[in-house]
């Protein structure tokens, strides 16, 4: 959707105004849902990879067993 | 979809893949309960879920009986309603008199060296105190070793020392009960 807008822009000039600020509207809106949907998801990416990463470390030091 | 929707769906699979380890752990702990797959995957989820170490419960340090072990059962009845004469810990233990018990804890991180000529601490390093130990890091020999030296060092009981992280590593973390921060960390300071 992000990566197609300059497109709508010019599907957008092909309208007749009317029509025109309804379809803009649209646009707009989901590319605003589109960008906080990427931010949540990357969000909830990073806070299980964290505790993903921090946990299997944690198990492999833990029940490794050192020699030294 | 990009590559954001992919490595969410791999993150996904491998917590999939852990719980599903963790079950065939279980299975193989039925006959060996010190299975690694099962070790592991149970340090890995408690780990995962942020769940703190079972501790046991704290020693409350009073002055008739230093050091005593008090289970569950007296530090709860510490909180209730009995009277004095049917509750003698709950008395012992109680809010109101000044001279109340207070729970004094502290956390000692230890780096063991095995194989060592002889057992000794050979000194603290930033908060971390270096021990030397005899024993063969093998079934638990030099845990109990650092725990015996511990014992005599600080002048504490053996259910004082809880080991609570790194059984099979060299970076150790004790819990001491009965003592708290400031008065382990000028005892320590005599290795510094």
């Amino acid at each position: 959707m992000i990566g197609d807008f300059p497109k709508y822009l010019d599907q957008a000039k092909t309208l007749a105004p009317d029509k025109r600020t309804a379809f803009m509207t649209v646009v707009v809106f989901w590319g605003l849902a589109e960008c906080v949907y990427y931010i949540v998801l990357g969000v909830v990416i990073i806070v299980i990879g964290r505790r993903l990463i921090n946990a299997a470390l944690t198990a492999w030091r833990e029940t490794r067993h050192d020699p030294s | 979809m990009i590559l954001l929707n992919w490595i969410l769906i791999f993150e996904f699979l491998l917590l999939f893949c852990a719980y599903i380890a963790w079950w065939a752990g279980k299975l193989a702990a039925r006959d060996r309960p010190d299975d690694a797959l099962y070790q592991f995957t149970l340090v890995f989820w408690r780990t995962f879920r942020q769940k703190p170490l079972p501790l046991r419960a704290p020693v409350l340090d009073t002055e008739e009986g230093e050091g005593e072990y008090v289970d569950d059962a007296d530090i709860s009845s510490f909180s209730g309603n009995e009277s004095d004469e049917e509750a003698p810990s709950a008395r012992r233990g109680s809010t109101d008199s000044p001279d109340a018990p207070v729970i004094r804890q502290s956390t000692l991180n230890v780096r063991v060296i095995p194989n060592s000529p002889r057992d000794q601490i050979a000194g603290l390093e930033g908060h971390t105190l270096r021990i030397h130990v005899m024993a063969d890091a093998d079934a638990g020999a030099a845990n109990k070793a650092v725990i015996d030296l511990l014992i005599s060092t600080l002048g504490i009981k053996t259910h004082q020392v809880l080991l609570v992280r790194g059984h099979f590593q060299s970076q150790k973390t004790f819990q001491i009960s009965g003592l708290d921060q400031d008065t382990l960390d000028r005892k320590l300071a005599a290795f510094e």
